[in-house]
């Protein structure tokens, strides 16, 4: 048989998902400061920033926000490629590294509205 | 025979925010005794000193990545043994293959649920070896 969570349970979990909503423009700064400071000839800044999109890729589908994911992951596959020598070569003002951005912003904030 | 039950399970993982749903869903929902790792490098030695049934391990992590760190667990003579389950999100059929080659009791997919990881882990825990 299938567990179901007691109502204890599903309260703590309906605190960290009000508690991952607070954090979420945080990590948003942190993704976007990283991107803004990248540079062709820092590898590890584009490696710095693959690893907070994947993050947020894999916590906000746990957290139950699917298109914020889904957004984080179509950056994070942009990312994938430039760290696997790509043409995007870490640019920080790449036009589809911005245009992800600025869906993932986007998502973010339709996040916290439906929170 | 009886099998013995699946007890105390090591997750390793970098993410707090994902530490902390899978600590509730394991320790919580599912009565077992978790211990969470979030540094790969210190899996082996938080595995030594914790004495896992089995490890549910993140494959993509910044510091050194769950096949690596499923790689030094098989080199250490007191933990070669112990199952280890992947956590990835990139779970297509050619890398669970993949995975499960490398020596993997399974991999869970993630996003996973809450409300069934225990079941799932306890589920590959009774078929292993069969």
């Amino acid at each position: 048989m299938t567990p179901r969570f007691t109502a204890e349970q599903r309260q703590r979990l309906e605190a960290l998902h009000r508690a991952y909503l607070r954090d979420l423009p945080g990590k948003l700064r942190a993704i976007e400061r990283a991107a803004a400071s990248l540079s062709p000839l820092d590898p590890e800044g584009l490696r710095a920033l693959l690893h907070l999109v994947h993050r947020l890729t894999g916590s906000s589908a746990i957290y139950g926000f699917d298109r914020l994911s889904r957004a984080s992951a179509a950056l994070e596959e942009l990312l994938l490629s430039a760290a696997e020598g790509a043409s995007l070569a870490a640019r920080g003002g790449d036009p589809a590294l911005a245009e992800r951005l600025a869906a993932l912003r986007a998502e973010a904030a339709s996040a916290g509205d439906r929170g | 025979m009886t099998r013995r039950a699946l007890h105390r399970v090591l997750v390793v993982e970098d993410d707090p925010d994902i530490q902390v749903v899978a600590s509730l869903a394991l320790s919580d929902v599912g009565g077992l005794v978790v211990e969470v790792c979030g540094c790969a490098r210190e899996a082996r030695e938080a595995a030594r000193s914790f004495r896992p049934d089995l490890i549910l391990l993140d494959v993509m992590m910044p510091d050194m990545d769950g096949i690596a760190v499923l790689e030094g667990l098989r080199e250490d003579e007191g933990l070669a043994a112990t199952p280890v389950v992947f956590m990835t999100a990139r779970a297509q059929s050619h890398e669970i293959a993949r995975y499960r080659a490398l020596g993997s009791l399974g991999v869970v997919a993630k996003p996973f649920d809450p409300e069934t990881l225990a079941e799932t882990l306890r589920g590959l825990w009774e078929g292993r070896d069969s």
